[in-house]
């Protein structure tokens, strides 16, 4: 039985990574298990400066999900490519670094840096919705990914996903925006912007008033744009948006992901990632699948 | 209890609120042995009131207030403590409760300039430090984290 994936370049002993921003730099979950049973681990997003983030309160539960508003605090890419790198190098599985900035500057600036750092691939957000500057306004038009994509391309020959927010029309757009710029995959979902409101205060949860929605609530908006997204495009896809369990894995992967990522999953139970590859293992073995990669894209539509 | 030392302490001053009373209690029955405590704890009303008895058994001064009036003195616990404080001399204040309690006992502690620790709540995504969902603002810049450096924070290194 084969679990092993090479996505967009990066190669991976099983295709179950974890989202960016729920998993740290990955010494947290450590104490829970061994991180070589990942087949990647995809950073915080890091920016070229430090990020002290947003005010509080950052985040709430919803139904199936949650709310966030972190605003990308981070200690930036110098701590990490001095106090995290050296250690996450040790750990036995691909390095993926969520690469994040305020203009196009920033994220050549730090792609520049990642270029000759021993990582294996970079994941630049296109699509956080919790700046105000940057990541939203580049990621939800054909020409505003394509400029980044293409800016950061020339800097940058380690493999190159660009992940795609959900909040806009068609998803396809931006996709093939990453595409045309040479991108070697995209992932998607980032989080869908949402707000919640304490009716006793009249007030938001959350401090910045609005957020990202992450969790099983968005799975099947996530599932149908990984479908689209590959009928749109030939580069690999990363899917993700509220898996937490082996059975949501294999259901992006016939949507059309090659690999999948864990997100607010982590936070419901800290062994989410590792189940999730238990689970992919047990349904090849029920289904006698040979090899993973043989269900990508492998949906049978009505 | 990071960087005060129950040790050297002779008056310790308990502050807590609704169910913050709980942690208070654990750390008032281990202050008892060693320091004078006096312990000052505020309820809704009489129905809400928790752990009176065992608090008098680790307290020797307490203090207990409703908002209604219901039992005991009518009014809120911060009000007794500032009357207090100019006659006993505190060492230190320690305080778990609803944020507006938190918020007159810091100001209390700095305005006396008496030690404070102060147990902060923040809603929570892993509790691991990883999301970086529970932040609280502290006073050299930038966040820490209620779930890894806290929940227990000296009170004049908060913004809350
Ligand atoms: C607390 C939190 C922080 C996040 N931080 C980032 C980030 O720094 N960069 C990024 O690209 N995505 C970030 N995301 C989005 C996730 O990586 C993921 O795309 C999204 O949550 C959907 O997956 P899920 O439903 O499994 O959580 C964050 C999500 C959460 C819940
Ligand atoms: S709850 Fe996630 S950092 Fe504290």
């Amino acid at each position: 039985m084969n679990t092993e994936v090479n996505f967009a370049g990066i190669k991976m002993k099983n295709p179950v990574t974890v989202a960016s921003g729920t998993f740290g730099y990955g010494r947290e979950y450590s104490q829970f298990f061994d991180l070589s049973r990942l087949g990647g681990i995809i950073t915080k997003g890091t920016s070229i400066k430090p990020r002290d983030g947003n005010k509080p309160s950052r985040i709430c539960e919803t139904p199936s999900g949650m709310l966030n508003s972190i605003g990308l605090q981070n200690p930036g890419v110098e701590y990490f490519l001095q106090y995290d790198l050296p250690w996450l190098k040790q750990q036995d599985t691909a390095v993926i670094v969520n690469a994040c900035g305020s203009t196009i500057e920033d994220y050549v600036e730090v792609c520049k840096i990642l270029n000759n750092a021993d990582i294996d691939g970079v994941e630049l957000n296109l699509s956080c919705p919790n700046v105000k500057a940057g990541c939203l306004a580049f990621g939800t038009t054909y020409e505003g990914v394509k400029e980044v994509t293409s800016r950061v391309r020339k800097v940058l020959d380690k493999p190159l996903i660009v992940k795609l927010t959900p909040n806009v029309t068609d998803i396809t757009l931006p996709a093939k925006a990453a595409e045309d710029a040479g991108a070697d995959g995209v992932s998607l979902i980032n989080t869908l912007l949402g707000m919640s409101i304490n009716i006793n205060t009249r007030k938001p949860y959350l401090a910045n008033n609005t957020g990202g929605l992450s969790g099983p609530a968005v799975r099947p908006v996530a599932v149908r744009m990984v479908y689209q997204v590959s009928q749109a495009i030939n580069i690999p896809i990363l899917g993700m948006g509220g898996i937490v369990n082996g059975n949501d894995a294999i259901e992006f992967m016939l949507a059309g992901a090659s690999a999948v990522s864990i997100g607010a999953g982590n936070f419901i139970d800290p062994y989410t990632s590792v189940n999730t590859v238990k689970g992919i293992e047990e349904y090849m073995i029920k289904n006698k699948i040979e090899d993973i990669n043989e269900i990508v894209g492998k949906v049978e539509m009505n | 209890m990071a960087h005060l030392n129950l040790q050297d302490i002779k008056i310790l001053q308990f502050f807590g609120g609704g169910i913050g009373v709980f942690p208070l209690y654990e750390l008032a029955k281990n202050a008892i042995k060693s320091a004078k405590v006096n312990t000052y704890l505020g309820f809704r009303n009489k129905e809400a009131v928790l752990l009176e008895k065992e608090f008098e058994s680790v307290s020797n001064k307490l203090v207990i207030t409703t908002d209604d009036g219901s039992y005991k003195i009518h009014g809120f616990a911060i009000n007794e403590l500032k009357n207090d404080i100019e006659s006993d001399k505190i060492d230190a204040i320690f305080a778990c409760g609803p944020l507006p309690l938190l918020k007159a006992v810091q100001a209390l502690a700095k305005e006396k300039n008496i030690p404070c620790q102060i147990s902060l709540e923040e809603r929570m995504g892993c509790g691991l430090g990883v999301c970086l969902g529970c932040a609280v603002e502290v006073v050299t810049g930038g966040y820490e984290h209620v779930c890894k450096q806290g929940p227990v924070f000296d009170s004049n290194k908060v913004i809350i």
